[in-house]
């Protein structure tokens, strides 16, 4: 499955990187030559390439799979005022190595206009002593939890 | 059949059968008003469904947190309640009218506080991921 349009944009927009297929490199050149058949630099062996590609193309699946979780909070936010569901952010942390993403992070936490913040997301998730839970992202977490393997599991579609 | 009141059902015998000392209340979080503090609570945070071929369903699987709750300021003095739930849930397995807990683990320790109206609040505990299927599947 290819990565959505969004996602590749989102990761790699700031460091212009496109991730070239692995699989579609040329494994090299059959020429003709002098009137016989002449194979140039075919090359079977693409482990160094798909080694290089492996940390973004699970860069790829935790963007995904962050993106899919935020939308299913999203559906199942309580919705009052909606200051909740419009505050929420998505950040990702890469590795200083190679740039590739390798955590996602959803924060939920309203902001007055004067800028000042109101971290109650977590109340309303996890309920106060004396009022009620109304959980919206673990519930959104086990949900996208059978995409993401099925995402790990199809991993060669992104090569 | 619908799984979750029996996984609330497995969870009440265990942590009331035996007692557990000095625990007033164990129920549904929240403790209703006028009950008395401290006690032991629990709550379903999320759950799924495991299904096969043919959508039959292995298990349902539910994150639930489970905490002793105090009118205190100190986490201390729950230390020994949150040790007993974790003790008598961890690992355990169990039968309940006509299903089956087959598996109980801990995935996070869970532990806030609050001041409610000026009193002090502490919830020490953890969240806890129960299978649970029907005894004949």
């Amino acid at each position: 499955m290819a990565m959505s349009k969004a996602a590749n944009q989102s990761l790699y927009k700031h460091r212009g990187y496109r991730p070239q297929s692995v699989l579609k490199k040329p494994l090299g050149e059959i020429r003709l030559k002098r009137g016989r058949m002449e194979a140039q630099g075919v090359n079977f062996n693409l482990f160094p390439e798909i080694g290089a590609a492996f940390p973004f193309i699970l860069g790829n699946i935790v963007i995904e799979t962050t993106m899919g979780v935020a939308a299913r909070a999203d559906a199942n936010v309580p919705d009052k005022t909606g200051r909740l569901r419009e505050s929420q952010h998505i950040r990702y942390s890469t590795a200083r190595n190679t740039g590739a993403v390798v955590t996602g992070r959803i924060d939920y936490n309203p902001e007055d206009p004067d800028g000042s913040k109101h971290y109650y997301g977590w109340y309303v998730e996890m309920g106060t002593v004396k009022t009620k839970a109304q959980p919206f992202l673990l519930p959104a977490l086990m949900a996208e939890r059978s995409e993401f393997n099925r995402r790990l599991r199809d991993l060669d579609h992104y090569l | 059949m619908n799984e979750y009141p029996r996984a609330a059902r497995w969870l009440h015998d265990v942590l009331t059968t035996p007692p557990i000392a000095g625990i007033a209340t164990v129920g549904e979080h929240p403790i209703p008003q006028g009950l008395p503090y401290p006690g032991i609570t629990y709550q379903l945070q999320a759950s799924d469904d495991v299904t096969v071929v043919g959508e039959a369903r292995v298990w349902a699987e539910f994150l639930m947190v489970v905490t002793a709750v105090g009118q205190t300021q100190s986490t201390e003095s729950l230390k020994d309640a949150a040790d007993a739930i974790d003790t008598r849930l961890h690992g355990t397995t169990g039968d309940v009218d006509d299903a089956s807990v087959i598996s109980s683990v801990r995935v996070s320790v869970y532990h806030t506080d609050e001041l409610n109206d000026g009193v002090p609040y502490r919830r020490l505990g953890g969240i806890y991921a129960l299978l649970v299927q029907p005894l004949n599947p």
